[in-house]
């Protein structure tokens, strides 16, 4: 218990530091390198937690795909940031950002507390997932059972949209150019 | 016992690892000491898996080693071309 805290201490501390310097750092390509290292932190947290497939969501999307989009991205950008100097309206758009923010917790009080057994979350559905899941699918992981078979159909009509937004992406940013590029390689093959 | 040593070990390691990143001389030594942290992260999963008794942990970590090589060459490609685009 005590080596829990200590470890889930550590690793809180050691994110706070990381994000202090992603604030602090001008040069883009530093806080990319941070913040790749900040979700890889956070992804060991996850795993400390028991959270194991967070952790691989997050170890995949944002340690992997959105370093590597930033990456490209940084490519047509200029290599450092510019010092930005203090403007009037910062201070109309600050109290606005502070005014909702305070309105967003003051409300949040209303909200049943974390971790309550009694919170309405975990009277109907949840216990029957904890106690019937493994009897009725014969999967060990309870969150698993939810995605691949409780919800299937769902995760499957998900999977088709993602598919569905990735085919138009590339439609959209396909290179037009490149179908010369295609042709000549198809020539070459047809020559062999 | 033994794990618990070894984590000792290890996030002492991550300390020194994390003040060459944030004070690194060039940018290489940032680059080598976020491919580092990105191990230690890797060891530290499959120990920490086995010091709370569920070595089944392993997986996560064979698929970060992968993540953090992408990541890596990814940043030297941009560094050696200058982009990351095909051409």
């Amino acid at each position: 218990m005590i080596t829990e805290i200590i470890i889930n201490a550590f690793l809180v501390s050691f994110m706070l530091v990381i994000a202090l310097f992603i604030v602090n750092t001008r040069k883009v390509i530093f806080t990319i390198l941070l913040a790749g290292t900040y979700s890889l932190v956070a992804a060991l947290m996850f795993v400390s937690l028991d959270a194991v497939d967070v952790a691989f969501t997050e170890a995949s999307v944002g340690a992997g795909i959105s370093t590597i989009l930033f990456l490209a991205a940084l490519s047509f950008l200029p290599k450092e940031e510019v010092q930005e100097s203090f403007n009037k309206n910062d201070i109309f758009a600050l109290s606005i950002c502070l005014l909702i923010g305070g309105l967003l917790i003051w409300a949040s009080y209303d909200l049943p507390m974390v971790g309550n057994e009694n919170n309405p979350v975990h009277q109907h559905l949840v216990s029957d997932f904890i106690e019937g899941s493994k009897n009725h699918i014969g999967i060990p992981n309870v969150v698993t059972a939810i995605l691949a078979s409780y919800r299937g159909y769902d995760t499957f009509g998900e999977t088709i949209v993602i598919y569905t937004a990735g085919l138009a992406v590339f439609i959209l940013l396909y290179n037009r150019t490149s179908k010369e590029t295609n042709k000549s390689v198809k020539n070459e093959i047809s020559k062999k | 016992m033994m794990f618990l040593a070894i984590l000792f070990s290890i996030s002492v390691c991550f300390l020194l690892i994390l003040i060459r990143l944030i004070a690194g001389k060039t940018t290489y030594d940032r680059i080598l000491a976020a491919n580092s942290i990105g191990t230690i992260v890797v060891l530290a999963i499959s120990i920490h898996g086995f010091y709370m008794g569920r070595p089944e942990f392993i997986d996560i970590s064979i698929v970060y080693a992968l993540i953090n090589f992408i990541g890596t060459v990814a940043v030297l490609k941009l560094f050696d071309k200058g982009k990351l685009g095909d051409k």
